[in-house]
C-alpha cells in the first residue's frame, strides 16, 4: 500500500478579514478597548458632544455618536480599511503626533471582529451615508441614511466570529465598569466636550461641557467624586518644554485601590510607570501603609519631545527628557503638599480647593539644562592637531627648485616613489604643491607624521601626505619658530616630568645668567641639586618624541654652547642682553641635530602654522635654492 | 600642623617640593609613623599627604584646601606612570536629588579643581619605598566635563526613577558607580521602583583608571 506523503505546505496571502482580526488581537481586547478607540476618533474629529450608548456591557451594542467633522462619502470606503487614516500622512508626522489616533487600523480591526455600521455626515452634505464592511475581503457597502452632522458608529455582537476572544469576556457588569473607566478618562481629558454615558437605555453619567479654557475642578468633581474635590490640592508648574497642572487628593484623600489616578499627556490618557513613580515619590511616607494616592494630572509637552508610538494601545509614552519631567513632578507636588500641610487637615473645605497656585509663584524659574549629547565628545586630551598650510601661491611656494636631481633621486630611492612623478611635482615652478588646510590627523591615521618626513640632507625636509610631497627648508622653519611669538609667548611651553630626574653637569656652567635664560627660553625647568648635577623638572614640549637620555644630552649641549658664547669676549665686554635671535642662532647647531624631531613637532602642534612663516619675506625661492645647494 | 595654603601658587609651590621624594623620607621629615598595612588603613597615604600640604577640611564636606577650593586626590601609579586603580569621588546622592543639576552636584564640586598627587608604589615593596611623582593641578576641560556630565546624568536618571539596582560598574564611560560601604549592613534610604521609600547599599562614584590615565598623560611627561 502506498504511504501518503505529507503535502507540501504553501504560502498564501491572508484575506483582509483574517489580517484585520490578527491586528484586532492587539488593539481590541474587550468592549472597553472599542470604546477607547471610538472615543479617540470622536475627540480627534473635534466633537464637543459625545454620547456613548452601551447595551449588556457592550457585548450586544456599543454606539458612539458625536457631532464632529464627519467623514466625506468618498472616504467611507477607506475609513474601514486598514492602514488608512486622515491623522498623519508623512513619516515626519510620526515625530510629533498631535492626535490621539494615527495608526489607521482601529476601525478595520473592530469591523473584522464585530458587526460594524458607520454612519456619517459632513457639514456640507445634505444627508448622511452609511458604510458596512462585509465578507472575507471586507468589501464596503455604502448606502444613504439619515443623521445629523457628525459620526455614529454602532458595534454589535463583538467577537461573534472569534469564539476564542468571546470566552475571555467577563460579566456584563465588569465589562461595563471597564467602559465607564475609559469614559471617565476621556471626560477628564476633554473638558470642553459634553459627555453622556448610557447603559441599557439608562443615563449613568451626564457631564456638561465646561466653558473655561482651564481644566476645572468642577469637571473633576463630576468624574472623581466629591470627596476628592474637597480634599484636592492643586499644583502646577510652567517650564520651557513642559507644563504641569493638576490636583492630588493630598494626604486627606487616599484609597485602597489605585482607581483615582489619572494622568494625561497632551490630552491623551496614559498609564506610565515613570509618571506614577514620580507621584508616588512625592508623597514619600505621608500616606498610611498600603494606601494609594489619588490624583489627576495634565501634562502639556511639545509633541516632538515624546514618543507615543511605543505600543498599539498608546498607554505607554517615552519622554526625551525623562528625568526632567520626573523631577518637575516630584518637586511640584511635594511643594503643594508641604503648603497644604501648613494650611489644614483633611476636613478642609473648598477654600483649599480653590486655592490655585499662581503660576508666577510656582517653580517657573526652575531651569533644567538639556542633556548634553554624548556623541559630540570625541575624547579627552586629543586636541585636533591641525595645521594649515595655506599656500597663497607665490608667497611661500614650497621651494621652487631649478635643478636638483639628487633630491628626486633621494626621494625615489627612500620611498619608492616614481622619480619622474616626483620631479615633475617638485619642479613645477610656481605651482602650489601644498593642499590647503591639510589636516595632520589624516596623515597620522595613515602613518605617523614622523615617518612621512624625509630628511633630504642639507637642511630640507620633504613631507609626504595624501596631497603630495611638500618641501620645507626645515632649519629655517625651526629657527624662525623659536624666534617667533608662537614660541616666546607660549604660556605652557613645557611639561612636568612624572619624576624629576637628575642630570650631571658642571654647576659652574649652569650658574651663568645667560645660560639659565637660554635654557628656560627653550622650555626647560630645573633646579640646582649638587655641585655636579641639576634636577630636571619640566621638559620642553618640542622634545616630546625624544627619550629622556636624549633630552638630558640636549640639555647639556645647549648649556655648553650658550656658556661658550656667553664667555666670549664680545658678550662679556658689552654686557648687552642677548636677543632672542642671537640666542636661537647660538643654539641652532645643537637644535639641528634633532631637526627632524623638532620639525615634526612644529608641523603637528597647533601652536605654529607654517603659513604664518610663509609670510616672512626672507624665504624667496632664490634663498631656497641656495639652501638646497 | 602646616598652615593651609592661601593661594593656588602657594599650594603649587608646596606640592612641587614633594615631587620625587619617597614616602619614607617624607614620613621621617614629618616624624610620622607609617602604618604596617595600608589595606587596613586605606586612606592613610592620602591623609598624610594632605597633612604635608596643609589641607584643613578634615573629614568635612568642604574642599580639602578650603581657602582656595582645591580638592586633593592621590593617584596610585606604577613606576612607568600607569594608573593602578579607579579614584573615588563621592557618594551617589540616592535621595534628596530632586531636580539636582550637574553644576550643583557633589561630583562637579569635588572635581572642580583638583591637585592630583600620583604616588608610585612597586608591588611587594614597603610603603617607605613609594615615590611621590610630580603633583599637578587640574580643572576639567569642556570635553572632560561633558563626559563626566553624561555619566552623571545617566546615573541620576536611573536613580530618580528608582532603578538603583540597575546601576553597575559596567555603566559609565569615564565614571562608574560601585557599592561603597565598609560592610554590607550599612544601608541608606532610597526611593524604589514604585516610588516607595526603601533601603539599599550606599554607592560611590569612581573615576575609571583610563580617565585619570589620560589626565596624567596630558599633564605629565611619562
Amino acid at each position: 500500500m502506498e504511504t501518503e506523503s505529507s503535502p507540501q505546505v504553501r504560502i498564501k496571502q491572508l484575506d483582509n478579514r483574517l489580517a484585520n482580526q490578527i491586528a484586532a488581537g492587539e488593539v481590541v481586547e474587550r468592549p472597553a478597548s472599542v470604546v477607547k478607540e471610538l472615543l479617540e476618533n470622536s475627540v480627534d474629529a473635534g466633537a464637543n458632544r459625545i454620547e456613548v450608548d452601551i447595551e449588556r456591557g457592550g457585548t450586544r451594542l456599543m454606539r458612539i455618536t458625536d457631532n464632529g467633522c464627519g467623514i466625506v462619502k468618498d472616504d467611507l470606503n477607506l475609513a474601514l480599511s486598514r492602514h488608512a487614516t486622515s491623522k498623519i500622512s508623512r513619516t515626519q508626522d510620526l515625530a510629533a503626533i498631535d492626535s490621539l489616533g494615527f495608526r489607521g487600523e482601529a476601525l478595520a480591526s473592530i469591523a473584522s471582529v464585530s458587526r460594524l455600521t458607520l454612519t456619517s455626515r459632513t457639514i456640507d452634505s445634505d444627508f448622511a451615508w452609511q458604510a458596512i464592511a462585509e465578507g472575507r475581503n471586507m468589501s464596503v457597502k455604502i448606502q444613504p441614511a439619515s443623521s445629523t452632522k457628525g459620526t455614529r458608529i454602532e458595534v454589535r455582537e463583538l467577537f461573534y466570529n472569534t469564539p476564542a476572544r468571546q470566552k475571555f469576556l467577563r460579566a456584563e457588569k465588569t465589562e461595563f465598569a471597564h467602559i465607564e473607566e475609559i469614559f471617565k478618562r476621556h471626560a477628564l481629558a476633554n473638558q470642553q466636550t459634553a459627555f453622556i454615558l448610557k447603559h441599557n437605555h439608562k443615563v449613568i453619567k451626564r457631564i456638561p461641557a465646561t466653558h473655561t479654557s482651564q481644566n476645572s475642578l468642577a469637571r473633576i468633581e463630576a468624574v472623581c467624586g466629591k470627596p476628592f474635590a474637597q480634599c484636592a490640592v492643586a499644583f502646577s508648574c510652567q517650564h520651557e518644554v513642559v507644563s504641569l497642572q493638576g490636583w492630588t487628593g493630598g494626604i486627606g484623600y487616599h484609597r485602597s485601590e489605585s482607581d483615582i489616578q489619572y494622568v494625561f499627556v497632551n490630552g491623551r490618557p496614559v498609564k506610565d510607570k515613570m509618571l506614577n513613580h514620580a507621584i508616588r515619590q512625592s508623597f514619600q511616607d505621608r500616606l498610611p501603609p498600603g494606601r494609594m494616592p489619588t490624583y489627576v494630572m495634565f501634562i502639556e509637552i511639545d509633541p516632538s519631545k515624546i514618543d507615543v508610538n511605543v505600543h498599539p494601545t498608546k498607554h505607554e509614552i517615552r519622554f526625551d527628557e525623562q528625568r526632567m519631567v520626573h523631577d518637575l513632578i516630584v518637586r511640584s507636588i511635594s511643594e503643594s503638599l508641604l503648603e497644604s500641610d501648613g494650611l489644614a487637615l483633611p476636613s478642609v473645605q473648598t477654600e483649599t480647593v480653590s486655592k490655585e497656585k499662581n503660576p508666577s509663584s510656582t517653580p517657573s524659574n526652575y531651569q533644567y539644562s538639556v542633556n548634553s549629547s554624548r556623541s559630540s565628545v570625541t575624547g579627552v586630551g586629543y586636541s585636533q592637531a591641525s595645521y594649515q598650510i595655506a599656500a597663497k601661491t607665490g608667497q611661500f611656494s614650497p621651494i621652487s627648485v631649478t635643478t636638483n636631481e639628487s633630491i628626486a633621486g633621494n626621494l625615489a630611492s627612500s620611498e619608492s616613489i616614481d622619480a619622474q612623478a616626483v620631479s615633475t611635482r617638485i619642479f613645477s615652478n610656481g605651482q602650489s604643491l601644498i593642499r590647503e588646510n591639510v589636516n595632520v590627523q589624516d596623515v597620522n591615521e595613515q602613518n605617523d607624521v614622523l615617518s612621512n618626513i624625509i630628511d633630504l640632507g642639507g637642511d630640507s625636509f620633504a613631507l609626504i601626505d595624501g596631497a603630495g610631497i611638500h618641501l620645507f627648508p626645515a632649519k629655517l622653519i625651526i629657527n624662525d619658530f623659536f624666534e617667533s611669538e608662537s614660541w616666546s609667548r607660549l604660556v605652557n611651553n613645557s611639561k612636568p616630568l612624572l619624576f624629576p630626574t637628575s642630570v650631571d653637569i658642571d654647576t659652574a656652567t649652569i650658574e651663568q645668567f645667560e645660560v639659565v635664560e637660554a635654557l628656560e627660553y627653550f622650555g626647560f625647568v630645573f633646579s640646582p641639586q649638587t655641585d655636579h648635577a641639576i634636577l630636571l623638572k619640566q621638559l620642553p614640549l618640542w622634545t616630546e618624541s625624544l627619550g629622556i637620555q636624549q633630552v638630558s644630552a640636549l640639555f647639556v649641549a645647549l648649556a655648553d654652547s650658550m656658556a661658550t658664547i656667553a664667555q666670549s669676549e664680545k658678550f662679556s665686554a658689552t654686557k648687552v642682553k642677548i636677543s632672542t635671535t642671537v640666542l636661537v642662532n647660538c643654539c641652532s647647531d645643537v637644535l639641528f641635530e634633532y631637526a627632524k624631531e623638532i620639525f615634526n613637532w612644529i608641523v603637528s602642534s597647533n601652536h605654529y602654522s607654517i603659513s604664518e612663516h610663509n609670510k616672512s619675506k626672507r624665504l624667496t625661492s632664490e634663498m631656497a635654492g641656495q639652501i638646497l645647494q | 600642623m602646616i598652615s593651609p595654603p592661601r593661594t593656588i601658587a602657594e599650594l603649587k609651590e608646596r606640592s612641587q617640593r614633594l615631587a620625587g621624594r619617597s614616602m619614607g623620607d617624607l614620613a621621617r621629615e614629618f616624624q610620622v609613623q607609617i602604618p604596617q598595612d595600608l589595606r587596613v588603613q586605606k586612606g592613610w597615604q592620602g591623609q598624610f599627604i594632605e597633612q604635608c600640604l596643609g589641607a584643613d577640611a578634615g573629614n568635612q564636606s568642604r574642599p580639602d584646601f578650603s581657602l582656595i577650593n582645591v580638592e586633593l586626590k592621590t593617584l596610585p601609579i606604577d613606576r612607568q606612570g600607569n594608573v593602578q586603580e579607579s579614584t573615588y569621588v563621592c557618594v551617589v546622592n540616592l535621595n534628596k536629588n530632586i531636580a539636582e543639576q550637574w553644576r550643583d552636584s557633589a561630583v562637579y564640586h569635588k572635581l572642580q579643581h583638583v591637585l592630583w598627587v600620583p604616588v608610585a608604589h612597586v608591588a611587594g615593596q614597603p610603603i617607605d619605598e613609594s615615590i611621590i611623582a610630580t603633583p599637578f593641578l587640574w580643572q576639567m576641560s569642556t570635553a572632560e566635563e561633558s563626559l563626566l556630565r553624561a555619566d552623571w546624568e545617566d546615573t541620576m536618571s536611573l536613580v530618580s526613577v528608582g532603578k538603583v539596582h540597575q546601576l553597575n560598574a559596567k555603566l559609565g564611560e569615564v565614571m562608574q558607580v560601585r557599592p561603597k560601604a565598609a560592610n554590607s549592613r550599612v544601608l541608606t534610604n532610597v526611593v524604589d521602583e514604585r516610588g516607595n521609600p526603601s533601603q539599599t547599599l550606599p554607592r560611590g562614584y569612581y573615576l575609571r583608571a583610563k580617565f585619570t590615565q589620560s589626565l596624567l598623560q596630558q599633564h605629565l611627561r611619562l
